[in-house]
């Protein structure tokens, strides 16, 4: 059950994380584009 | 001093492309005293425009002070060593965001892939197994969702 778990918590922190990235970058993206 | 490329766009679809030197310390720029009576000139007949500088890669909007001058708020570097590779993680480019999406997508299919090995190799269903089938098989569903939010294009 702890195996399970700890794969869950990690499993849905990397999704967390790129998925952090990914609206930063979009985010980023945006301001470099202002304007056009 | 620094060379940068200017457009000042006015709403009735005309459109001024030229360049103008800039201070990078300050974010004074400074326009060509031709272009400087252009903008008078178009300011006679039309609605105030929109004037952006290119910098970097980034396009600001430049605002004018009241001696007549122009500035722009220029974007700070992030600071150097470990912040900056950090900064870079953070805020991919396109192309990275691909690649994070396709990696998100190759740990989907892991997922899925072990829950069938793990189910088969199972004796018997139990809890624990349940719980450690149902777990694996929602992150491959989690995953490619998020690998499938990193690859979404504009």
């Amino acid at each position: 059950m702890g195996a399970s778990i700890f794969t869950l918590v990690l499993g849905v922190s990397i999704a967390a994380f790129f998925m952090w990235t990914s609206n930063n970058g979009r985010k980023a993206d945006r301001e470099r584009d202002w304007g056009k | 001093m620094k060379l940068a490329k200017v457009k000042i766009e006015y709403s009735s679809g005309t459109t001024i492309v030229d360049r103008v030197t800039l201070d990078p310390a300050t974010g004074q720029v400074h326009l060509a005293p031709r272009l400087l009576g252009l903008l008078s000139k178009m300011d006679e007949s039309e609605c105030s425009a929109a004037f952006s500088l290119e910098y970097r890669g980034h396009v600001l909007p430049v605002t004018p002070v009241v001696n007549g001058g122009y500035v722009v708020a220029l974007p700070t570097d992030p600071p150097p060593g470990i912040r900056q590779i950090l900064h870079a993680v953070a805020t991919p480019s396109k192309d990275q965001r691909q690649q994070n999406g396709r990696y998100l997508h190759t740990l989907s299919a892991a997922s899925i892939g072990g829950t069938v090995g793990y189910v088969h190799s199972a004796s018997s269903w139990d809890l624990s197994t349940v719980v450690g089938a149902t777990i694996l098989a929602s992150l491959g569903v989690v995953l490619w969702y998020a690998g499938f939010h990193a690859m979404k294009g504009e």
